[in-house]
């Protein structure tokens, strides 16, 4: 670089970080108050890196990834190198080239095409709607600015772990999407609304929600039997799909010439664009079947997950920090634990543990955190059980702690089929307990019956689409009086 | 045209304002003080874009005015770049405290021409007027420019508002003669995106007149 260029490269990297530290978090406890030391660390470890890595040199937001970084590990020689490692092992971060951004676009909306298909509809109605406005932040900042911190770290750590796919940003950004997009296509709102819509929901969400919606939708992707070929790329990376078998790829692209997927064409194909009016009704009950189905599935070596984690725990000693192999026995036996339910109250106090001392030791390193998010979420899939029954609130909401194991499957059940209902419904189910005890006695047959429309979908010849356009007629007449049900209650 | 076809609707406009300019110049604090009034130093950076809406009466007309404020990194210029499209007005702003903001003005400028636009309107923020100790552009010389430029330049603080309302009413009048001009006009089969075009009207220049120190 000329000599002349080099200045101005370097003027332009300490004037934009001079300006963004001493407005990056200022209201949080670490960086407030006035001539507060650990903002010219942050300033100094943003100039370091662009030093270091002068390619890449200072792009805004990345003071926004130092900053919950250098207030978790609160050591400048430590946070830089996590922050090295961010940069280099992350790809929801600031990204130096626009068409990683614009590949990122395009898993969303053909997840969403496959997950949200209302939201969807209503995105091709709108001009300029597949640009995506407001998941722009979500993406580059790794919602930074939409959770409060502890749930933005969890996100992080789930993310890193890289469990099944690099890409679990983009099952967060659906799940952001199903759990507060309702509103988007009832209330048919335009580009400019939908980004202010979902800009006034930052820090609003509830992360813990989403994040399970998340895990849902990832376990539910996984166990798709085809997926579209411009979704391949979610089964890049070094966790991708394990042993599982491979699903097939279904060629929706119709690019004959360049798509290597193109042929042949496969019957039923399910996530052709014709296919895509498949109703968010059909949707949540698969997510329901789908984690039926997984029940039962737990006799799969836990073993596996304690390697990866191993190695995870190597690598990270690598990189410098703390060992915490000491506590492997530890997750192990949470490993194991599955079905009582006094293990998934070890399970909430060990999450409640995690929170208690992220934020009073500050110290846990990040990465140690993401082997122990990848070990719930191992857990939570090895079991077949929803990863919901980790959560507090479920806990709370449910009263029927003493109730013997299977009731309590069936109840979680029910907890996941709500997911597709809208908030008042689901209001009004959490609200009563005895009212569950109520809808799982007709749940099951609905899964059954989704089920069998789940596992036959791909290869289905003309009669057999006939009789599961019955069958999902017949899931949705239960559905509905499910929902009558709920409403007379309610008044 | 579709784009004056849009922008007015049972009776109100609707006019879309862009907001540009170097890092930190106080793009978003421009924004916020003019759409709500407040004012906060601790706004983070803009990732992506950020927007707000205004509504105001101005010489009879009801106007709602949407206000996008952009990143005013390069890095996200070309995610930006999808936002200037259907601008009916174009907000430029520098800081008073920093030359370089200033000098930079003539390369938005020139980001400007590349996009599609039509017979945007542009206008000139000096913002942080407050910080007179500080100040680093001279005044005659913004004017000097601005006036080269064929543009209004107003010398604002978003911090104090001073002047802000004001500048963003003065916008809004040229963009209500731009758009009488192209509705004029519209059987001519293009409109120019030279800022020629949007000749203000002897009346208009009075009802702009009161801001405007050029």
């Amino acid at each position: 670089m000329p000599k002349a260029e080099y200045d101005k490269f370097w003027l332009n990297v300490q004037c934009t970080v001079d300006k963004d530290v001493v407005r990056t978090d200022r209201s949080h406890p670490y960086f407030a108050g006035n001539d507060n030391p650990n903002v010219e660390i942050m300033r100094q470890i943003l100039l370091n890196y662009a030093y270091y890595q002068p390619e890449m040199g200072y792009s805004q937001g990345m003071s926004d990834l130092l900053a919950s970084i250098l207030s978790t590990v609160q050591d400048e020689v430590d946070a830089f190198w996590c922050f090295v490692g961010l940069m280099e092992r992350s790809l929801f971060v600031t990204s130096p080239k626009d068409d990683s951004m614009d590949c990122q676009l395009l898993y969303l909306k053909e997840l969403l095409r496959m997950m949200a298909a209302k939201f969807y509809a209503h995105l091709l109605l709108e001009d300029e709607g597949m640009d995506l406005l407001f998941c722009h932040r979500w993406l580059l900042l790794g919602f930074k600015r939409e959770f409060h911190d502890l749930h933005v770290l969890r996100m992080w750590e789930a993310c890193w772990s890289h469990y099944q796919t690099e890409f679990f940003h983009i099952f967060i950004s659906v799940a952001i999407v199903l759990e507060y997009g309702d509103l988007v296509w009832q209330k048919s709102m335009r580009v400019d609304e939908m980004l202010n819509y979902f800009n006034n929901l930052a820090l609003e969400m509830d992360g813990d929600r989403v994040l399970k919606q998340a895990r849902s939708l990832l376990y539910q992707f996984r166990r798709l039997a085809g997926i579209p070929c411009t979704l391949r790329g979610l089964l890049s990376g070094p966790g991708a799909w394990d042993s599982a078998t491979l699903p097939e790829i279904e060629c929706t692209c119709h690019e004959t010439s360049t798509c290597k997927y193109s042929n042949p064409p496969r019957q039923g194909k399910r996530f052709s664009q014709e296919s895509t009016g498949v109703s968010e009704k059909q949707d949540s009950d698969e997510r329901v079947l789908v984690n039926t189905n997984g029940h039962g599935t737990d006799n799969k070596p836990s073993s596996d997950g304690i390697d990866s984690n191993e190695l995870n725990f190597k690598e990270h000693q690598e990189n410098g920090s703390s060992n915490l192999k000491d506590e492997i026995p530890n997750e192990e036996q949470k490993l194991d634990s599955s079905d009582s339910k006094e293990e998934h109250e070890n399970g909430v106090e060990s999450n409640e543990f995690d929170c208690e001392e992220h934020q009073e030791n500050g110290t846990t390193s990040l990465q140690d955190e993401t082997s122990k998010e990848k070990q719930k979420v191992d857990s939570s899939e090895l079991n077949g059980q929803n990863c919901d029954d980790l959560s507090p609130e479920m806990n709370e909401n449910t009263n029927l702690k003493d109730e013997n194991e299977h009731e309590e499957q069936t109840i979680d059940t029910s907890e996941q089929k709500n997911d597709g209902l809208s908030p008042r419904k689901q209001q009004n189910l959490n609200e009563s307990a005895d009212l569950k005890v109520e809808i799982q006695t007709e749940e099951p047959k609905v899964d059954n019956c989704d089920l069998t429309e789940y596992n036959q979908a791909v290869d289905l010849s003309p009669e057999e689409q006939q009789a599961n356009d019955k069958m999902c007629s017949s899931v949705d007449t239960i559905s509905e009086q499910v929902d009558n049900r709920v409403g007379t209650t309610d008044t | 045209m579709d784009q004056n076809q849009n922008c007015h609707k049972n009776n109100e406009f609707l006019f879309k304002v862009l907001i540009i300019g170097d890092v930190a110049v106080g793009k978003s604090s421009i924004m916020k003080r003019f759409a709500e009034n407040v004012f906060d130093r601790k706004y983070g950076s803009t990732i992506g874009v950020d927007f707000k809406t205004k509504k105001l009466k101005l010489g009879g007309k009801a106007v709602k005015l949407q206000i996008w404020d952009t990143a005013g990194h390069e890095r996200f210029r070309s995610i930006t770049s999808a936002f200037y499209r259907g601008a009916h007005g174009i907000v430029l702003v520098y800081d008073v405290t920093r030359m370089e903001t200033f000098t930079n003005i003539p390369k938005w400028l020139q980001e400007l021409d590349l996009q599609d636009y039509n017979c945007t309107v542009k206008i000139l923020f000096g913002n942080k007027s407050d910080l007179s100790s500080e100040r680093d552009v001279p005044r005659e010389t913004a004017f000097k420019y601005a006036d080269s430029n064929n543009m209004f330049l107003f010398e604002t603080s978003a911090k104090t508002g001073n002047s802000v309302n004001e500048a963003f009413e003065h916008l809004v009048s040229r963009m209500l003669v731009a758009f009488h001009e192209a509705e004029s006009t519209a059987t001519k089969p293009i409109l120019s995106g030279d800022l020629s075009t949007c000749i203000l009207s002897e009346q208009e220049k009075i009802i702009a007149g009161s801001g405007c120190s050029c």
